[in-house]
């Protein structure tokens, strides 16, 4: 498992799949990564989990970059952002096919919380697929707050900062991916 | 071996099409060869009899058009050769075509969907003129009677230049992109629509524009109007293969949908596959009004055309309904442009598309939120079907979101035909192409029940006819 | 005759039938049984033609003399098979009756040669309602899109009527007993033995239960285990199997 921290300077990584690899990336603070993950042998196997907070004013740029080049080869990328006050994210994932990443299958998916004012987020997902026999799919939701859960917390007397954090930290715990 | 026609033969023509009342155009053959100048761009002003300011408007397009790169990013424009084209000749003036020169597999493709002989010399450019009076006179009298005006667009200019002074060029400025620009320097032909208050347009606007489809110049300019309260359903192109020799198409569509009116605005397109197909298609949505897109892609060598809506007002709605069928060395760039620009707004894009052979069929969509558009929901699918393993597919999809009190959501999914689908209709007789075609037409019914019968029907039969050619 | 000689069949490289031997004759009808994985539903989809079975190249299935195995998938069927899938496939956006139109039409335009005339969709809308009719169906999924959104017993019914549309001359039913509740299994099984009688169709029913059997009353039972039949009676082995399970066989 490999876990990495997003920092003030630029982080750029390209990590060849061969087996099986698990990698999770963390942002309190903001900051710009860009990631780029190559299936490259046959059977190999990837999850790149981004658990992203903006706290006042942060920005980020992220780009996720999914690259089959070997047969049977799998992707699962899950990025959650909750944005706090005047905070931003700019994110781009792509799931690359080529043309010999026959029978691969490649999924992201880019889930967003906008909590503060002035938060906004642009997210790009984008696939190039060259392979027929495949199956590639991405999905990406933007929102605010569910108000019926806010009003449940705040019918149980917790005020809403603190309901706020309780829904914020729900949304981040673990990615739990749907199977696509 | 082509027919061209004598001054006097094309002026009576001329004469036979035009209803009495409309005021005559300059019949005496024109054709500014090619290439582009000032010079020519003011002949054709001069000859289309425009007023000034309109001369001006085109000149200052053209600096624009100069001036500004081509695009660096959709699809591969460099085979288009600006300095070898015919920039503007006159539609009566164009010259015949004869029935030997039309491909074979265009000839065969009307055969299959059963396109009438008269139909199919028009729109392969065997005939220049369609013989309208009998089959559509009646639906362009139920038109005036409601009030709703539908002219050629020069012919609108001349006699509504009211309409064009307030909103021509507003939603699509000549600086918006390079070929709007072009569009807006040298454009000719296209069709102006207007709404009246209040009034139901009942049939959608459709046969006039079928036969209209073979006429359709390079350079077409659309300005539409949709007044408060008003309904109307506009179809335009066809399914039926298109042959020209015009191998730039660069046209502007500019709709306007005001409070509580709603405009469905259906394309089919088929050209030829030496076309490049290049569109500026925009529809700014006022208050609770609704402006739907149906845009359908299967020719063309090239197209990159993304119809957009801005949402201007509170209650404002928009929705593009996108196929997209690319078959051996066709690029569709399509997808679809959503902006809010005010709170409360919503905005819903179905992309469906189908690649075929080495086609490569590409989404290009944007959904913008701007920071006091607050309460946006915007959805978003776009599903991609591959056919052969030749075949491409991308997605681009953009979501800038400036505001938190949002519904967003956006899925995209990339698949090829099922073995077990194919296998269960052949288990019931059906042959593979036939199940293969029932699948793809069954892929994209969504779309396909929002057209008007007709279409339709020839949509499925030339599915059908693509399915059949790739199989074996 | 549906003949069935010496079929041998892999999935995935393993061998799943070891030479299975079978007839049966027009009108009859036969039960397949057998515990899970003795290769039931590979038979199946090995006579069909599933691309995923690897059928053995001396194998041979005939009908009325014709070799199915020379034969693409939709020909079988425009030879006279039938087969109700266990698990129908969705195919969405394509209509059910339309689909079952193109499909009669492909069927009869083979078995009629010159003298085939197409029926129109109104035409064809009133042939399939008669059936239903006569299958004492009702006809809430017709104007539905193929097997979309149906519920496992509207799946099974829609493969049923669609045997009595297609009017094959043999059908292998495919645990089509499977998840029904008891009114829909009377509906399918009942169906299932009209459209033997009527028609002379020969049936291959293949199940678990003995449920099934009780409506349809096979005139033979076979058991199938590891691949190969292992025991042939009438109708007392199904019940002898319900009672003692498959250990002695």
């Amino acid at each position: 498992m490999i876990e990495i921290k997003i920092g003030k300077s630029k982080i750029t990584e390209k990590f060849v799949i061969k087996e099986n690899e698990d990698i999770y990336i963390f942002g309190d603070s903001g900051g710009d990564i860009e990631i780029e993950v190559i299936l490259s042998e046959s059977g190999a196997s990837v999850n790149l989990f981004g658990i992203i907070k903006g706290n006042d004013s942060q920005r980020y740029n992220i780009k996720t970059i999914s690259n089959h080049l070997a047969p049977n080869t799998n992707s699962r990328v899950h990025i959650k952002g909750a944005f706090l006050a005047n905070s931003f994210m700019d994110y781009n994932g792509m799931i690359m096919i080529a043309k010999k990443a026959q029978l691969s299958d490649a999924y992201l998916k880019n889930d967003n919380l906008l909590i503060g004012e002035g938060a906004s987020v642009n997210s790009s997902p984008q696939l190039e697929i060259k392979a027929d026999d495949v199956k590639a799919s991405h999905g990406v939701t933007i929102s605010s707050v569910d108000e019926l859960q806010m009003h449940y917390l705040l019918s149980r007397g917790i005020n809403v900062e603190d309901a706020t954090n309780l829904l914020v930290n729900g949304f981040l715990k673990m990615p739990i991916l749907k199977n696509a | 071996m082509s027919k061209k026609l004598s001054p006097q033969e094309s002026k009576l023509k001329t004469q036979q099409t035009y209803k009495p009342g409309f005021s005559m155009p300059d019949s005496s053959k024109f054709d500014a060869g090619i290439g582009l100048n000032e010079d020519i761009i003011k002949q054709i002003s001069k000859m289309k009899k425009e007023p000034k300011w309109m001369l001006n408007f085109r000149l200052k397009s053209y600096g624009i058009f100069l001036s500004k790169k081509m695009p660096d990013w959709g699809a591969d424009l460099s085979g288009i050769d600006f300095e070898s084209i015919h920039y503007y000749v006159k539609p009566s003036d164009q010259e015949e075509r004869s029935w030997d020169d039309v491909p074979d597999s265009v000839r065969n493709t009307f055969d299959r969907l059963g396109v009438p002989q008269a139909e199919r010399e028009y729109l392969s450019g065997v005939k220049a003129q369609y013989d309208s009076e009998v089959v559509y006179g009646s639906l362009i009298k139920e038109m005036e009677d409601k009030g709703v005006i539908f002219l050629g667009t020069d012919e609108a200019l001349q006699k509504h230049p009211e309409y064009f002074e307030e909103y021509f060029g507003k939603v699509i400025p000549p600086a918006d992109n390079k070929f709007a620009a072009l569009n807006s320097a040298v454009w000719s032909g296209g069709s102006f629509v207007y709404v009246p208050k209040g009034v139901d347009v009942g049939k959608p606007l459709q046969a006039y524009f079928r036969i209209n489809a073979a006429k359709m110049g390079q350079f077409e300019r659309t300005l539409i109007i949709a007044d408060e309260d008003s309904f109307c359903n506009y179809v335009e192109g066809c399914s039926a293969p298109v042959y020209t020799d015009h191998s730039l198409h660069s046209a502007v569509v500019e709709i306007i949908v005001k409070k509580n009116a709603r405009f469905r605005y259906t394309t089919i397109q088929n050209w030829y596959q030496n076309v490049y197909n290049l569109v500026t298609k925009r529809a700014f949505a006022y208050q609770d009004a609704t402006m739907e897109w149906v845009d359908g892609n299967l020719g063309s060598k090239v197209t990159m055309k993304y119809p957009s809506v801005y949402l201007m007002e509170e209650g404002a709605r928009g929705e593009v309904l996108s196929l997209a069928f690319a078959s051996n060395n066709q690029h569709q760039d399509t997808g679809a442009k959503m902006v809010h620009l005010a709170p409360n707004t919503s905005s819903n894009i179905i992309s469906k598309s189908i690649s075929k052979g080495n086609g490569r069929a590409s989404y290009r969509g944007l959904v913008k939120v701007i920071k006091k558009a607050e309460n946006v929901k915007s959805s978003i699918v776009c599903d991609a079907l591959l056919l052969d393993s030749e075949s491409r597919t991308d997605t681009y999809p953009y979501m800038k979101i400036d505001n938190k009190k949002v519904k967003i959501g956006h899925e995209a999914s990339v698949s090829k035909v099922g073995a077990e689908q194919i296998f269960y209709l052949m288990s019931r007789g059906i042959s593979e192409s036939q199940a293969t075609a029932l699948i793809v037409n069954g892929f994209i019914e969504p779309i396909i029940k929002e057209l008007p019968m007709e279409y339709a029907l020839e949509l499925n039969r030339l599915i059908e006819l693509e399915m059949e050619g790739s199989v074996g | 005759m549906l003949k069935i000689k010496n079929l041998k069949a892999k999935r995935d490289g393993k061998s799943i039938l070891n030479g299975v031997n079978l007839e049966i004759e027009k009108g009859e009808i036969h039960a397949l049984m057998g515990p899970n994985g003795s290769g039931k539903s590979t038979l199946a989809a090995a006579i069909m033609g599933h691309p995923d079975v690897e059928v053995d190249e001396k194998s041979i299935v005939t009908i009325d003399g014709q070799n199915l195995f020379e034969m693409g998938v939709d020909d079988r069927a425009k030879n006279g098979l039938f087969l109700a899938f266990q698990y129908p496939v969705e195919i969405p956006g394509v209509s059910f009756v339309e689909f079952l139109r193109l499909s009669y039409n492909s069927i009869q335009k083979h078995r009629q040669g010159d003298k085939f005339r197409e029926l129109s969709p109104f035409k064809f809308k009133q042939y399939v309602e008669e059936k239903m009719k006569m299958l004492h169906m009702d006809t809430s999924f017709l104007d539905r899109n193929l097997n979309e959104g149906f519920s496992g017993g509207e799946k099974k019914k829609a493969e049923i009527l669609q045997m009595a549309i297609l009017e094959p001359k043999y059908a292998i039913l495919d645990e089509t007993d499977s998840g029904l509740d008891v009114s829909a299994l009377k509906i399918v099984a009942e169906g299932a033995k009209i459209l033997s009688e009527e028609y002379k169709i020969g049936i291959l029913v293949i199940t678990h239960y003995k449920r099934i059997l009780e409506y349809l009353k096979p005139s033979h039972v076979h058991v199938l285990i590891n691949g190969v039949i292992k025991k042939s009676g009438d109708y007392s082995l199904a019940e002898e199997l319900d009672r003692e399970g498959y250990k002695d066989v």
